[in-house]
Parts: structure tokens; sequence; C-alpha cells
């Protein structure tokens, strides 16, 4: 009873199990795998772009940070020039100065030197004018002038010599 | 939190035992479950008289789960629950062996099965998502089970062209397997998939499906050559007589094994609650209905698994046809 077979069960169950088939083949597993290996396929794409973008995104990256680091280096060394430029200007202009102001120091020495040899020669002339006409005053009618005068001019320069 | 859920498990074998009791009592059969209806069999008129024949003192179990000419429809009130009788459609011959083509209580519950599976899965074909939208509910359900089939039996045991074009025929047999077992579970239901016949028609297709993959893969000559084994000439009188037997007895197996699993339990658990009238003592019952509750629960996983692996199997069996082929790789790449 329990193990006997019966052919009219195992027909029934052959017809049903096909229609079956047939039946979700068709209205059942076609839509449902087919939604299935749709969102695989988009999954599968969405996850190759991410990839792709994550790999620009990296490629980007590095550019920027290549480009970062050359703009670092450029202002680093355009830095240096303006401090070595300003080092050297500073350098010249001190030099310039320096040489300026010694230059400025020897005219005025110049000019202070020719202003006591003028004013020494005044002097000179004066004197020796008023030691002409004190001598002169003294000594009336004695000597001539110009003999005087030689005299004088004799005297001074053995000063001045004498001074040196 | 593992003991409210202890406390939980606990109330409701002393609920599902409370339950059980008019039934025990003999009194009310109808509103009571199935197997505790059939059980108590033995004990009331009514019930033998529903089953349309008396059986005694015996608790019969075989009863129960044998094919049957007439369905029971349950109702609380007894005068209102029917027995119905189904159609005999005749009998015609092929050879001397006579085939009777009645609807059965089996072929209903086949057909019981076929109708809700195609609702089920027309329903989640509807509401299947577009797009990478996640599938939600019932189509959600489903496609975790077709994928599973596509990417953990049939692809991986008939390769991807072979394991696409049959997987409507895997997914067909493993969900009506699946719906035909869990109908047993069902009080009153009745389990299609316990009758040798249908596990045996079952069979029969997968045996079909086998060799036309054999044949489909290595061509008709490879599929003869095949069955020689690959031996010497003078070893083929034993050899091929051994590979044909081979054929049959993989079909033949997966037939025995539904069957013998989808008895079993029913057998297991009108036998435990058996003993309560064995014993005749309600006290009985508090070891009994417990221990059928589990037998039951493990008949729900059976359940699935009996699916899988009729399923698994029948792949598998018919990937070595596939794989077979390796061996003439020429004929594969035209």
């Amino acid at each position: 009873m329990l193990v006997s077979v019966n052919p009219g069960l195992i027909i029934w169950t052959i017809i049903t199990f096909l229609v079956l088939v047939f039946l979700l083949s068709k209205f059942g597993w076609k839509p449902i795998v087919g939604a299935l290996e749709n969102r695989e396929q988009a999954i599968r794409q969405a996850i190759a772009e991410a990839h792709q973008a994550r790999d620009e995104a990296q490629k980007i990256l590095e550019a920027q940070n290549k480009l970062i680091a050359s703009a670092e280096a450029e202002a680093r060394e355009i830095v240096q020039a303006a401090r070595e430029t300003s080092e050297q200007i500073r350098r010249e202009a001190d030099v310039t100065a320096r040489t300026e102001s010694q230059r400025l120091l020897d005219q005025a020495r110049r000019e202070i030197e020719n202003a006591k040899e003028l004013a020494l020669r005044d002097i000179r002339d004066v004197v020796a004018d008023l030691a002409v006409a004190g001598a002169g005053k003294i000594l009336k009618e004695t000597l001539d002038p110009e003999r005087h005068r030689a005299m004088v001019d004799d005297l001074v320069a053995s000063l001045e010599k004498s001074k040196a | 939190m593992v003991f409210p859920r202890v406390r939980l498990v606990a109330k409701t074998f002393v609920l599902v035992a409370i339950l059980s009791c008019p039934a025990l009592a003999a009194d009310s059969h109808a509103s009571a479950a199935d197997t505790a209806v059939v059980g108590a069999h033995g004990q009331g008129e009514v019930a033998a008289a529903a089953h349309g024949e008396g059986h005694g003192n015996q608790v019969d179990a075989i009863h129960h789960v044998v094919d049957a000419r007439e369905i029971e429809i349950p109702w609380p009130n007894r005068d209102l629950a029917k027995v119905i009788h189904l159609p005999s459609l005749g009998t015609f011959h092929i050879g001397s062996i006579p085939v009777d083509m009645a609807i059965t209580k089996h072929v209903v519950f086949l057909w019981v099965a076929a109708i809700l599976l195609f609702v089920v899965v027309s329903v989640a074909a509807a509401k299947r998502s577009r797009g990478t939208d996640p599938p939600r509910g019932i189509t959600n359900l489903i496609e975790i089970f077709v994928a599973f089939i596509r990417d953990e039996i049939t692809v991986p045991s008939l390769g991807p062209h072979y394991g696409r074009v049959l997987l409507p025929y895997f997914l067909t047999a493993f969900f009506f397997i699946l719906f035909c077992n869990l109908l047993g579970l069902v009080p009153y239901g009745s389990t299609a998939t316990g009758n040798i016949s249908v596990t045996a028609a079952l069979a029969t297709l997968s045996f079909f499906v086998i060799q036309g993959v054999a044949i489909s893969s290595m061509g008709f000559g490879g599929w003869i050559k095949h069955l020689t084994g690959g031996v010497h000439w003078a070893l083929w009188p034993i050899m091929i007589p051994v590979e044909i037997m081979g054929l049959f007895t993989k079909p033949f197996a997966l037939c025995v094994r539904l069957f013998a699993n989808m008895t079993a339990g029913h057998v297991v658990i009108l036998s435990i609650l058996g003993l309560i009238f064995i014993f005749r003592s309600v006290a009985v019952a508090g070891l009994a209905v417990p221990f059928s509750v589990f037998i039951y629960l493990l008949e729900l996983l059976v359940a699935f698994i009996q699916a899988y692996v009729f399923t698994m199997l029948s792949a598998v069996f018919a990937g070595l046809g596939v794989h077979s082929s390796h061996d003439s790789e020429e004929a594969e790449a035209h």
C-alpha cells in the first residue's frame, strides 16, 4: 500500500509538472531572472565605473600634488632669488652710499682746503701789505716799497717752509 | 535574551498541549489539528466514519500518509465538515498494465501546490524591481532562492551554458517539491511528495534531463561511448550493463530519498501521538505533544532540505554528463 506505484498518478504528476515548468518559465522565471541579471549587470557596471572614477580621481590628485609641489618649489626659488637680489641691491647700495659719502667727504675736504688756501693767500697778502705799510711807516724813506716787498715775500716763504 | 525565549518556547508547548486536549478526549475531531485527529482515529467512531473505514482499536499511521479517493474538508461545526469524493476518470491499459487516471487526493494537492506556486511566483515577477533598486517583499524572498539555485547549484554543476538554459527546470523542481512538502505540514493537508508515484515521476523527469544534457553535451556517439566506461573491449560485457544500471540508480535514489524523507516524518509524528492511545493516558500527552512539535519543526527543516537535495543532486548528475565531455574538447569547440 505504501510503496505501490500508481501509473495514473505518475502521468498526472508529469503533466502537472510540465505545465508548471512551461507556465513558470514564461510568466515567472524569465522576468525574475531577467530582472536579477539586469540588476547584477548594472551593479557590476556601477562598480567598474566607481573603480574607474576612483582611479581617475587618484590620477588627478597625483597631478594636483605634483603641481602643488612644483609650485612650492618655484615659490621657494622665487623667494630665494628675491632674497639674493635684495641682498645684492642692499650690498650695492651700501657700497654706493659709502663711495658717495666718501666722494662728498673728499669734495668737502677739497673745498675746505681750497677755501683755506684762498683765505691764507688773502691773509698773506693783507699781512704783507700791513707789514709793508707798518715797516714803511717806521722806516719811511729808508727803502723803496719794491725792495721791501721782496724782502717780506722771502720772509713769508721761509716761514711757510719752516712750518711745513 | 535567552531566558525570555526559553519561557516563550515553554508557553508554546503548554498552549499546544492545551489545544490538543479536546482532540485527545476524542470529542471534537474536526476542530483539532490534522495529526491529532488521525491519531484519535482509532478511538472515536466519528473520525473513523469520516475516513470511510473502521480500524477498531488500531492507530493507523500509514492510512494518513497514503493516497486516498476522497478529501476531508474541516469545519469547526461537525455537521458542516465534509468529505468530498473525487471523480474517477476511467482506466486505460498500456500493454497489460492498467492506468487509472482517477483524480486522487495527491493529484489535488499537486494542483494546489502548482496553483499556489504559480500565484506566488507570478506576483513576485509582477512586483520585480527595475534597474538597480533592491527587490522587496515576496520578490526578494523568491529572488534569494532563485539566485541561490543559479549561483550555488546549476551554474557550478552544469557550467554557465546549461546552468542558464536549464535554470527554469531546476527552479520549478525546487519550488514545486518545496510547496508539496510544505502542504503536508498544513493541517488537513497531504504530502504529495510522500507518495512514491509522485517522486518516481519527478525522478523520471530528472532522468530525462540528466540524459538529455549528457547527449546534448557529448553527442549521441559520445554518450554511447561513455557507456563503455572507456575500458578495453573485452570488458564491455561487464561494463555496459553496469553503466546502464548506473543510469537508473541515480534517479531511483532521488525517487526513494524524497519519498522516504517525506513519509518518515509524518509516520514518526503519528507514532509519537499514538503513544497516548497505546498507553490510554492523557498524561503521556505532556511528553508526546512537545516531542511531536519538535518532529514537526524538524519536518519543516526537512521540507527545505529535501527540495534542495533533489534539485542539487539532479544538477550534479546532469553536470557529470557535461564534465565528461571535457575529455573530447573538440566537440564542444564547434
